[in-house]
């Protein structure tokens, strides 16, 4: 019995040791963001200064335009979030309750885009959206986004657990299809459709490399975009540093506790899928 | 409505459906997916015209020769290897001591889970801080254990660990938040029943939950794979837009990143993509290979 | 609203109809149950008159006006299924509600029909509730509300109590009989269950191998079957049959008459076999054995060897030993002689 006792505290003893290293970085951020730079130098480290200089993140937010930067990732998330959503949305409907000619040869088509690493899609997209004239533009930030087979998988999924007799319930009810798709299948797949929006939201907010790529010119950059080259700008300033990842951090935190619920119901129903 | 015969009408109706998906698909997916095959065997390329002259293996042959590309394709492969099988270790085992802790797995699930929500970019710069060789708290705590302090991005022969680390806890929340499914689906009477027999915990360990996890354990490697073949964020960020020193970081990614927006060497960036692409549809299909069978469903 | 199927076949793959040839109609204001084992067919000729499926052949008519062609929406019915068709999603109200809204009906307007069809099936102090907090049979009664809701010419029932428990299953085939008769709605109703289809129905189409077997009364198909299947699929208690041969050289034969030689077969309902010869008994009996009897709560059944056959017999309250031999005899209102095709000899 004692020994099972001892066990248990220390086993307990190791997830708190595990989720003290998974938090600390993201209380290191603040904690260093409300230093002065000799403060955040000194050894031996300390853990919270004296008189936190909270006033850093507003002067971090003018040290480069972070508002237009918000106000772009905003724009990008939102647009291709709902942009995503909804030709998912479209498609994964028509797989799951239309019939026509050559379903499953399409499907299978654009199932391979699924398996295929987005990296390696880059050098075209690039070619292509510089032809069309489109770099540094908005467009080029969300077009590339704004379908994904996964979504329109994971949401089929969704859909064809509704079972047919409500869809023939509603057809003798008088719907069309877009009637039913909207008033009825939406709404009882919500759950499932929130869950990949936060999800939709959240890697689009994060995105790098293709928001980098596609943006030279600095008044189009999202926040990671900023975020990355604000070293450029402040040095060795490390709690301005600190403070510019709050900005890209903290919304993201916020939306994930107050909307756990779907985004944990998300990744496990699309985590194993691929 | 059920058995109508489908029909041309009905076809252009669900087209219709499928059309906004389609067009962007094929134009940000498909159509890429075939011109990058294409641009990966020309010998030349104008980015200007678009056009491109003379086919044939030469990009090929170039990366097979050129030692960086090794170094990557090694890095790469490091990288993999010292991520995928600590990753899924870890969070097993952590998932176990959640699930021993029911009252509390809610709360410590949220908090392991917080890494993985976050920007790779942002969080990397704060590990940035984290690593560094003068005031980084990790030195800090080596210093505490009378240890030698680590040039950790300064190093070369410590790029990989630096990596590896933080691309561990990085990623550890979303294989625990599906070790938790997949251990609580796995009926309790099993256990019961094994206790009765007598089984110790670590026999049940063994004989029920290893098996009955296996799936997920399966498919959880495999996306780790696939994940950390494309590792490039954080390398970005933590060596200021190069590959390291002495380029000890450079992967896959970041080669095809460096001759793609670096270098402008379209055609040997493809070539690149192209291994990428062979690379992680032979880790797709080993996955289907090995689950077809010997996962135990 | 009268229903016609005239020549109906379907076909769901080319080489077998699943249901062939199919001619009837149902009269305006009646209460018709489909009724027949699962698989037989009910499921899909409902389906052709709400016209979610489409004939391979025929033509079907409401009050003459040929709708073959036409969708479900554009027919003027309702529906309600087994199972699983409420929208999950939406209130008891806005279930109701929810066929007026898509014929644009104004909120007012609607919400008012909802109250008023809520009181007709007795949910009226449900109507906020959302539907999976009801119970099986409230669900089942918001179902018909909302096929109601649009007054159609037709009510149709797909097994709408099958997945209710007895009790309950007896109280709303009831409710059921009312609100027909309330509404003067023409109804038809799937069920596999004869007594189901027995108490509620002005008339019972019995469907089994593609084919209608018998159409009518719910007594006629009790009193007169037409043929052995539906002597079989009627009533509470099994149907004995044997072959005819174990009466070749019994006087019953005789008392038979010419029709008996057309006979292959011979049923006898276990209610119908008597120990005493009376007015409604053939004046022959047949010689058996008891085997064993038992009684379950009110009925007793009796287990009787007949030249190497077993035959039911319920009812009997007359004791006698086991293995003691005695004359039983046969009710004619309960025995029936089939030819080679099964079908009834004493119907023609
Ligand atoms: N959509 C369909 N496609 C193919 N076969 C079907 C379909 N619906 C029903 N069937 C077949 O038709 C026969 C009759 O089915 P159904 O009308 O549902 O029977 P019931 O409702 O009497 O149980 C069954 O053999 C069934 O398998
Ligand atoms: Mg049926």
């Amino acid at each position: 019995m004692t020994k099972r006792k001892l066990a248990n505290i220390l086993f307990f003893l190791i997830l708190v040791l595990g989720a003290l290293i998974m938090v600390f970085p993201f209380f290191w951020m603040i904690s260093t963001s409300v230093k002065t730079p000799s403060e955040a130098a000194q050894i031996p480290p300390m853990l919270w200064p004296k008189h936190p200089h909270w006033v850093n993140f507003v002067n971090a937010f003018h040290a480069a335009p972070f508002g237009r930067y918000l106000v772009n990732s905003l724009i990008v998330t939102v647009c291709t979030t709902a942009a995503q959503m909804f030709t998912s949305i479209l498609a994964a409907f028509a797989f799951s309750k239309l019939k026509f000619w050559g379903k499953n040869l399409i499907f299978m088509i654009f199932l391979t885009t699924m398996m295929v690493p987005i990296e390696m899609l880059i050098i075209p997209n690039y070619v292509t959206l510089s032809e069309t004239h489109l770099m540094n533009t908005y467009l080029a930030l969300i077009l590339p986004w704004a379908a994904s087979f996964f979504t329109v998988f994971t949401l089929r999924q969704a859909f064809n657990a509704v079972p047919p007799q409500v869809y023939y319930a509603a057809k003798i009810d008088g719907a069309s299809d877009w009637k039913y798709l909207w008033t009825v299948l939406v709404p009882i797949c919500r759950s499932s459709i929130v869950a990949m929006t936060i999800l939709e939201v959240i890697s689009s907010w994060n995105d790098f490399m293709w928001p980098m790529i596609v943006t030279n010119d600095p008044n189009m950059r999202t926040l990671p975009v900023a975020v990355a080259s604000f070293t450029n700008d402040v040095g060795t300033n490390y709690p301005y540093m600190m403070a510019a990842a709050t900005f890209v951090i903290i919304p993201m935190i916020v939306l994930y506790v107050i909307l756990e619920k779907y985004i944990i119901q998300g990744i496990t129903k699309g985590g194993l899928v691929g | 409505m059920i058995n109508q015969k489908i029909s041309w009408k009905q076809t252009l109706h669900a087209l219709l459906y499928l059309a906004p998906m389609m067009i962007l698909l094929s134009i940000f997916f498909l159509y890429p997916i075939i011109s990058t095959f294409i641009l990966s065997v020309f010998k030349k390329y104008n980015f200007y015209t678009n056009a491109g002259q003379g086919i044939g293996f030469d990009n090929f042959a170039y990366l097979w020769h050129d030692p960086m590309f090794h170094q990557a394709v090694k890095n790469t492969f490091i990288f993999v290897l010292g991520v995928v099988p600590a990753s899924i270790i870890i969070s097993l085992g952590i998932a176990l001591l959640l699930n021993r802790f029911s009252k509390v797995r809610g709360f410590f699930q949220t908090l392991y889970f917080l890494p993985y929500v976050t920007s790779t970019v942002a969080i990397a710069m704060v590990w940035t801080w984290i690593y560094h060789s003068d005031y980084g708290v990790l030195n800090f705590i080596l210093k505490l254990f009378h240890l030698p302090p680590v040039g950790w991005l300064t190093d070369p022969h410590y790029t990989m660990l630096t990596l590896i680390i933080f691309s561990i806890w990085k990623n550890l929340g979303l294989n625990i938040i599906l070790f938790l499914v997949a251990l609580n689906s796995v009926p309790k009477q099993y256990y019961l029943s094994a206790s009765i027999d007598g089984a110790t915990p670590w026999q049940q360990f063994t004989n029920i939950t290893v098996p009955l996890i296996s799936p997920t354990t399966f498919l959880l490697t495999i996306n780790a794979m696939i994940a950390s073949f494309k590792v490039f964020d954080q390398i970005y960020v933590f060596y200021h837009n190069t590959a390291g020193p002495n380029n000890s970081g450079m992967t896959i990614v970041y080669y095809l990143y460096q001759k793609f927006y670096v270098e402008n060497n379209y055609t040997v960036a493809s070539a690149a993509g192209v291994v990428l692409f062979v690379i992680i549809l032979l880790a797709t299909i080993l996955q289907n290979y090995v689950s077809k069978h010997y996962v135990h469903y | 609203m009268q229903v016609r199927f005239s020549h109906i076949s379907l076909a769901f793959t080319p080489d077998k109809d699943t249901l062939h040839d199919l001619n009837f109609t149902i009269n305006d204001g009646e209460l018709v149950c489909l009724l027949g084992p699962s698989g037989g067919g009910k499921s899909t000729t409902l389906n052709l008159i709400s016209g979610l499926l489409v004939p391979t052949k025929g033509n079907i008519l409401f009050d003459n006006q040929d709708v073959t062609k036409m969708g479900p929406s554009e027919r003027k019915i309702g529906m309600v299924f087994q199972n699983y068709s409420l929208y999950p999603h939406l209130t008891v109200e806005n279930n109701i509600a929810f066929p007026l809204k898509i014929a644009h009906w104004k909120k007012a307007d609607r919400l008012a029909r909802a109250a008023k069809l809520a009181k007709l099936v007795h949910v009226e102090d449900q109507l906020q509730k959302n539907v999976n907090e009801l119970s099986g049979g409230q669900q089942q009664r918001v179902a018909i509300a909302r096929a109601l809701a649009k007054d159609p010419n037709i009510l149709l029932l797909d097994e709408p109590l099958s997945n209710l428990d007895a009790r309950l299953r007896m109280e709303m085939r009831e409710e059921i009989r009312r609100i027909q008769q309330e509404t003067k709605i023409t109804t038809v109703f799937v069920t596999h269950d004869q007594s189901e289809a027995m108490h509620i129905s002005d008339s019972v189409m019995v469907l089994h191998n593609a084919q209608i077997q018998q159409y009518s009364k719910p007594n006629e198909l009790y009193d007169h079957p037409a043929n052995q299947f539906v002597a079989s699929f009627i009533g509470d208690n099994p149907l004995n049959t044997f072959d005819r041969s174990l009466l070749d050289d019994t006087e019953l034969k005789e008392e038979l008459g010419k029709v008996y030689d057309k006979a292959t077969t011979v049923g006898v309902r276990a209610e119908n076999i008597v120990l005493t010869k009376g007015e409604d008994t053939y004046q022959h009996g047949v010689r058996c054995k008891l085997l064993r009897s038992h009684r379950y709560g009110l009925i007793s059944t009796r287990l009787y060897s007949f030249k190497g056959i077993e035959l039911d017999a319920t009812g009997l309250t007359e004791i006698h030993d086991t293995n003691e031999e005695v004359e039983i005899y046969f009710q004619k209102r309960g025995f029936f002689l089939f030819d080679a095709s099964g079908n009834n000899l004493f119907l023609e």
